[in-house]
């Protein structure tokens, strides 16, 4: 091993990919030459000094604000494209529509906890819970909220508590189905949050593992297994 | 029935993303800070392939291994953000002045260290020289060397995500360091 072949192998030694045989040469070698020893503690030092280099840490709020972005803007160019679809008088209804429809459709409070339906469903069985939501126009945009008691499971949503996603609502009924499944006693409310622009209604159930259904309420709202 | 909600393509639009994205969050931000070099434009980057990727749930979850697609697309975005910059006429001061939150980092850091004053500034003024050693290297030679002796991608991973041949990386890597040593090669390194 010489000066000139260590100068080359240099980044291999230093990373560690280079053949024993030639990694123990090239060690020798600078045992015995200033220079190249030198080099080697050179690249030892820069490569530590690269690796220590900071990164500023991540702003906590950055990335639910960076993925509510995304979606935001998902939707606007979804809208948008529709919209274009339309037509600039179809937009222009759709959006006197979208008020119409908003102060209608949400007359009463959010949290509506009158008559709670009760459900029941068999452990490790799945049920369908379908909700129907009345609405009196077509809504885009509305946000539905999915929050689940203890030990119920939405399918494909293993253990998440709550489940959101966006979607529009047409005029007349619609119809949500919610495949859940029981992995252990359930004894606790079922709740679908509806929301569009600033208002927001709440559909709550309860839910047990025996029994049938006991009943099902209200005008607005369906419940049906 | 008037209208059939899709619970399964609503939720999972948004749920599934955030799900398929999140993991990767933080090692992304890192790499967006070492390509930018600040974290406005790192946040800048990251929230653009965000919006950029929002309507791919479908293909992202047919990969096997999103990570390096990930930072592949990311950092073709900084590319294409890159040669926009060179071909515009206008230059910001505060493009004048990168990795300064990086050095308000290496600030903090030194700090809270117990050493003395005077190895606190010979390890930041030694900290500066590299920073800005770096900045000094081309757009790909610097690449190379923070993904590789920086973040410690790999050489195979990083010709994946810069989509070269490996033995492309290692020369880069090789030119990358010869010129950082040449620039800092006053006994200090």
């Amino acid at each position: 091993m010489n000066c000139d072949a260590t100068i080359r192998d240099l980044d291999e030694f230093l990373d560690g990919t280079l053949h024993r045989e030639s990694s123990a040469s090239i060690q020798l070698h600078a045992n015995s030459c200033m220079a190249c020893r030198g080099l080697l503690e050179r690249g030892r030092a820069l490569r530590d000094a690269l690796r220590d280099l900071p990164v500023p840490a991540v702003d906590p709020g950055f990335m639910e604000r960076a993925f509510t972005q995304a979606r935001q803007r998902h939707q606007q160019k979804r809208t948008l494209a529709r919209r274009w679809t339309y037509g600039a008088g179809g937009a222009l209804a759709a959006g006197l529509a979208l008020f119409v429809a908003t102060t209608i459709m949400f007359p009463g409070p959010a949290d509506n906890s009158r008559d709670l339906s009760v459900i029941t469903v068999a452990l490790a069985d799945r049920a369908d819970v379908r909700v129907v939501v009345h609405s009196t126009a077509d809504l885009q945009d509305a946000t539905f909220t999915v929050s689940l008691p203890d030990n119920l499971e939405l399918k494909g949503f293993p253990g998440a508590r709550v489940i959101r996603w966006d979607g529009r609502l047409n005029k007349g009924k619609n119809l949500l189905v919610l495949p859940v499944i029981a992995h252990g006693p359930v004894a606790g409310e079922l709740t679908t949050l509806v929301e569009h622009e600033h208002r927001s209604k709440a559909f709550r159930m309860n839910v047990t593992t025996d029994g049938y259904i006991k009943s099902i309420s209200t005008e607005r709202i369906k419940v049906m297994m | 029935m008037g209208n059939i909600l899709k619970f399964s393509d609503r939720a999972t639009e948004r749920v599934r993303f955030e799900a398929l994205l999140r993991p990767h969050m933080a090692r992304l931000f890192k790499l967006a800070c070492r390509f930018t070099g600040n974290v406005p434009d790192a946040e800048d980057l990251v929230q653009d392939l965000l919006i950029k990727l929002y309507p791919r749930c479908v293909e992202l979850e047919k990969l096997e291994q999103p990570a390096p697609w990930l930072a592949r697309v990311m950092y073709r975005m900084w590319v294409d953000q890159r040669r926009r910059y060179h071909r515009s006429p206008v230059i910001f001061a505060e493009d004048l002045v990168q990795f300064a939150q990086a050095d308000a980092a290496v600030n903090h850091v030194g700090a809270v260290s117990a050493d003395c004053p005077a190895q606190r500034y010979e390890r930041e003024y030694s900290r500066r020289r590299l920073q800005q050693a770096l900045y000094d290297l081309s757009d790909d030679h610097r690449t190379v060397v923070l993904m590789h002796d920086v973040e410690g991608y790999s050489l195979n991973e990083i010709g994946d995500i810069l989509d070269c041949a490996v033995g492309t990386v290692k020369s880069r890597l090789h030119r990358a360091r010869a010129c950082l040593r040449q620039c800092l090669d006053d006994g200090t390194f």
